[in-house]
């Protein structure tokens, strides 16, 4: 083939791609709808793609607003997609359902954007396949689901769940009477604010940050991320931090007393805290530097437990 | 020696506790007045001390939010359809087995877990020290029958996720297998090291919590054609 005849091939290859593309029609239409909510009721989202944003505010109502959205070459074609969208508002018994109708969950070809406002004292339950949640001012229960997206949850007074696969978990000002479970798969989870009593934070390939928390009982675990802790410790409250090959640093105030035991199979272990009593290095081979710590730091009110299989662990005075 | 006289006072005393009331108070000054000439009492103490730190130790323990997650919603089941049977009309044939194996696989998870929170009752106290290998074998043996049947189904399924999702729960599966060979590895090495074995067992327990996510996920998006469906695939080309 010629060079020419191979420039003109690819010329048309090129136009072929681009045309569609660019011929993209975007075909949008509003939904708006409000409903009633007595004291402490609930509401509960179910999106299949697109992002959801609500906010709690006073008040007894609640708003939704939101836009249906379909992209297709075909103007006709997008409108038809779009008329498929259902959006089905459901009031009983004083909790609010909202569910996004679509024919094909798994890759239709359109997305629904909620904004939504609820009275702040309603507890939320939401879920997507696809899309970003972003909660906040919430006083009552928060479950938030998603499976690609990230979910970020602010000024929520009683969180209970953050779950997603691809996305990242941010928290922020927030508490908890009961048990919190935050997760995600490959995201990172970053909590900055947290008061809570018994709280779960756990990811496979991501990063987990800490920062500025108050938590009686805290389970941290990752597979190959890196852990962060950076605050206080609660008095008589329990830690466990655990990675296989990431590495793991506690950066503590020191006002709270704790005992700590520290492990790692091939990584080190270093501490700039002076301990009561304990021993450093019990499991560490010549040259390799300490793999095992033990020691009492204050009245050792505090139990801290850190684990690492190859990665390096860190105790570090703020 | 009059040792029982201070008996009510010792669960507070080893948990740093100070009564309020200066009667109580007075009484604690005199029972560690009693204590420094008391070998008995210091020695009881110390028992005692050591107790309440290694329970404390054991404590920190939550169940894994997956554990509570499946009975939470083993009984929203009974409670109602979930939403997204609502949206796939009849895809209930394609939830029963997920849902009946990831029961199977629980069960054996649980079993597993109370094996391994056996095994780490002692870990507190042994820093360094050898335990018997034996007693994580059982443990490891559930998660492998669990983690062959999630597979197996996970594996079934595997279309019905979107290729992003896919990719991602592979990559991470893949990272977790990468765990679980380094720990097998590190006990092939150091038979008896603690350390290992519990990097192990999380690591298979990980395993086993993300397969059946994977398996969930693929139940929850994976849709049956319906009328809608197919004017949607019309309009779509």
């Amino acid at each position: 083939m010629s060079y020419a005849a191979r420039i003109v091939i690819a010329a048309l290859v090129g136009i072929t791609l681009a045309v569609p593309a660019a011929a993209q029609n975007d075909v949008t239409e509003r939904f708006s709808k409000a409903a009633h909510l007595d004291p402490n009721g609930i509401f509960d989202l179910t999106n299949v793609i697109g992002d959801i944003v609500i906010t709690g505010t006073t008040g007894r109502d609640v708003t939704i607003e939101a836009i249906k959205r379909v992209q297709r070459p075909n103007p006709r074609a997008a409108r038809a997609l779009l008329a498929m969208i259902d959006i089905q508002v459901t009031e009983q018994a004083n909790r609010v359902e909202v569910r996004t109708i679509v024919p094909r969950p798994r890759n239709f070809p359109g997305s629904v954007d909620f904004t939504v406002m609820v009275p702040e004292d309603a507890s939320v339950i939401v879920k997507t396949i696809t899309g970003s949640i972003r909660a906040s001012n919430i006083k009552g229960e928060l479950r938030a689901d998603t499976v690609a997206g990230s979910i970020a949850a602010s000024g929520v007074r009683k969180l209970a769940a953050l779950k997603c696969v691809t996305g990242d978990v941010e928290i922020s000002d927030a508490g908890a009477d009961d048990p919190v479970t935050a997760s995600t798969v490959s995201g990172n989870l970053v909590v900055r604010g947290l008061r809570a009593r018994a709280v779960q934070l756990t990811s496979v390939s991501g990063n987990i940050h800490i920062e500025d928390a108050q938590i009686e009982r805290l389970m941290v675990k990752t597979v190959q991320g890196n852990l962060d802790y950076a605050g206080d410790l609660t008095r008589s409250g329990r830690y466990e931090f655990n990675s296989h090959s990431g590495d793991i640093r506690l950066v503590l105030s020191g006002n709270t007393g704790f005992e700590v035991l520290a492990n790692t199979f091939s990584g080190m272990v270093r501490s700039d805290f002076t301990f009561n009593r304990g021993r450093a290095g019990a499991e560490g081979g010549a040259g390799q530097g300490p793999r095992a710590l033990r020691g009492a730091f204050g009245d050792a009110s505090a139990m801290v437990a850190v684990r690492a299989f190859s990665g390096n662990i860190s105790l570090a005075r703020r | 020696m009059n040792c029982e006289l201070y008996d009510d006072l010792l669960d507070d005393y080893v948990d740093g506790v100070r009564a309020t009331d200066h009667r109580r108070d007075e009484r604690f000054a005199a029972f560690e007045h009693h204590l420094a000439g008391c070998t008995g009492c210091q020695a009881l103490v110390a028992d005692l001390t050591s107790i309440r730190l290694a329970a404390s130790t054991l404590d920190a323990h939550i169940p894994p939010p997956r554990l509570w997650a499946t009975i939470a919603s083993s009984i929203e089941e009974q409670q109602r359809q979930p939403w997204w049977k609502r949206q796939l009309g009849g895809a209930f044939s394609a939830w029963v087995p997920p849902a009946v194996a990831a029961s199977i696989a629980l069960l054996l998870v649980a079993a597993g877990w109370n094996v391994w929170q056996q095994g780490r009752v002692e870990t507190p106290q042994q820093v360094g020290t050898p335990q018997p290998e034996a007693e994580s074998v059982p443990a490891e043996q559930h998660y492998e029958q669990a983690i062959a049947g999630l597979q197996q189904l996970a594996d079934a399924q595997n279309g019905a996720l979107d290729p992003e999702t896919r990719a991602v729960l592979t990559k991470n599966l893949a990272v977790i297998d990468r765990a679980i060979n380094e720990s097998r590895a590190a006990l092939a090495q150091e038979p008896a090291s603690t350390l290992a074995q519990e990097s192990l067992l999380e690591a298979l327990e990980t395993k086993v919590a993300l397969l059946q996510d994977t398996v969930a996920l693929a139940s929850d998006t994976g849709g049956t054609p319906d009328e809608a469906t197919g004017a949607a695939k019309e309009l779509n080309q």
